[in-house]
């Protein structure tokens, strides 16, 4: 009986690793990915501040 | 290799600045050019020295003097024509040549700026803010004109006429502009050495987006910075806040080893910091923060490199600090200012962290300043090793 208890504990514990496993995992991704979009989103800007700052110097030269 | 190229760009900068010197000398030609431009119905033209002369005309009678000069505005030399009747009066003042944003020049014609001299005779003081009425938010370049139109007018009057111009009482103004100034450049000095102080970092960046930035619109930018290199320095008694900014923000970084006006007075830096705080967002940007600093130093050797190459500080000067606090600039420079602050809702500081060169260039005088003192550190403490090394065999 007690071994049965001991067994069903660590199987229960065992679950319990998997699922909070899945969820670091999936938090992970989440974290990846949303952390990929924004720097995407900054490279978007970036080009486009970069394209208007070169187009602000070369239009100092034809003042 | 890497180590060699602050050294190579130090060679490029003096390699363009000596070429730019060799080249962009006014000659005689070019002046008695402008003196026909001003003044076409003359015959002739008498030097009174080599940019002042006097127009003759078909009977053989002074019909004007006129002469050219080239003072410095806000994005450099400005040249300027002034023409004056015989009888001294002053008849006409031409910009011949500058740097200025043209929407300035706009400002300055529409605000009758020009008018004014018609009722000016040659011994008159002519300075700003004296007896010419100066053009808010175009101050650095009426006082060009102003300075140029008064070096010709002074010089006839002396030569020609015999008469001492009139003087003005205009010594170094020290005012409450020049008192704010210096105050937030104080503050900032100490603000993060004494305890609790640091937390009023953003009210410090409020005040001087309203100080230095809307209300005098003079932040440290690359025109300041190219000026002086180029050794374009204004007369302290006409434009001290220059000097305010540009020793408020160059030295503590050079003794302190810390970029302070950046966190502290900056006030496109409050631009941002106050959009950071409507959205309290801040994304990350991920692991191209090191290929940003790269893009930063290149940008900044761009701008340094056409400064000293073309004799003009802000030629290719992008920052939008004039834009905004100025509420002047052509329509990319909107466009670029508006892309900014929208990005700045999403990227804190996302100017100073991705384009700025007023920045990069004050973290690499911090950075020297580390350096030196670090080297200096050394030093002593290895003298003071030596100096205990040297008492042991005496105790």
């Amino acid at each position: 009986m007690k071994s049965q208890l001991v067994e069903k504990a660590k199987t229960e514990h065992r679950e319990e690793q998997n699922v909070s496993g899945i969820d670091i995992d999936n938090n992970q991704k989440q974290g990846e990915k949303s952390s990929n979009k924004s720097a995407f989103v900054f490279g978007v800007l970036y080009v486009l501040t970069i394209v208007l700052v070169f187009l602000v110097i070369f239009e100092g030269f034809y003042r | 290799m890497k180590k060699y190229l602050p050294l190579v760009a130090v060679v490029v900068f003096v390699a363009a600045l000596f070429y730019a010197q060799t080249t962009n000398k006014m000659d005689a030609e070019l002046v008695q050019g402008y003196y026909r431009q001003m003044s076409p119905g003359a015959v002739s033209f008498e030097s009174i020295n080599d940019k002042v002369a006097k127009a003759i005309g078909a009977d053989g009678k002074v019909m004007a003097y006129l002469g050219v000069s080239t003072n410095i505005g806000y994005g450099g030399p400005m040249l300027v024509g002034s023409v004056f009747f015989a009888d001294g009066a002053v008849q006409d003042v031409v910009i011949l040549e500058h740097k200025e944003t043209p929407s300035y020049i706009d400002k300055i014609t529409k605000a009758g700026y020009f008018r004014q001299y018609t009722k000016k005779q040659i011994d008159d003081a002519l300075v700003l803010d004296y007896d010419i009425d100066g053009v808010s938010g175009a101050t650095l370049s009426t006082r060009a004109i102003t300075k140029s139109v008064q070096d010709v007018a002074h010089i006839v009057a002396a030569k020609e006429f015999k008469v001492t111009p009139k003087k003005s009482n205009n010594g170094v103004q020290v005012g409450f502009k020049e008192i704010a100034v210096a105050a937030l450049f104080v503050l900032s000095v100490f603000m993060p050495r004494i305890k609790g102080l640091a937390k009023f970092r953003l009210l410090l960046l409020g005040f001087s987006m309203i100080i230095l930035g809307f209300w005098l619109n003079r932040p440290l930018s690359m025109g300041h910075i190219g000026a002086l290199f180029l050794g374009y320095f204004p007369k302290p008694s006409e434009n001290l806040i220059w000097y305010i900014v540009i020793t408020g923000a160059l030295l503590p970084a050079l003794f302190t080893g810390k970029n302070l006006y950046c966190t502290f007075v900056c006030p496109f830096c409050s631009l941002q910091e106050a959009t950071h705080l409507i959205s309290k967002v801040n994304l990350p940007i991920g692991k191209y923060i090191k290929w940003l600093r790269i893009g930063k130093d290149i940008l900044l050797f761009i701008v340094l490199f056409f400064a000293f190459l073309y004799l003009n500080p802000s030629i290719a000067s992008y920052d939008p600090f004039g834009t905004i606090f100025g509420l002047n600039g052509s329509s990319y420079s909107w466009y670029l200012l508006f892309v900014i602050l929208i990005a700045s809702f999403f990227y804190r500081r996302f100017w100073c962290v991705a384009f700025c060169p007023v920045g990069t260039f004050l973290d690499k005088v911090a950075g020297i300043g580390r350096n030196v003192r670090g080297k200096v550190q050394m030093l002593t403490s290895k003298g003071a090793k030596g100096a205990v090394k040297n008492e042991e065999p005496i105790s």
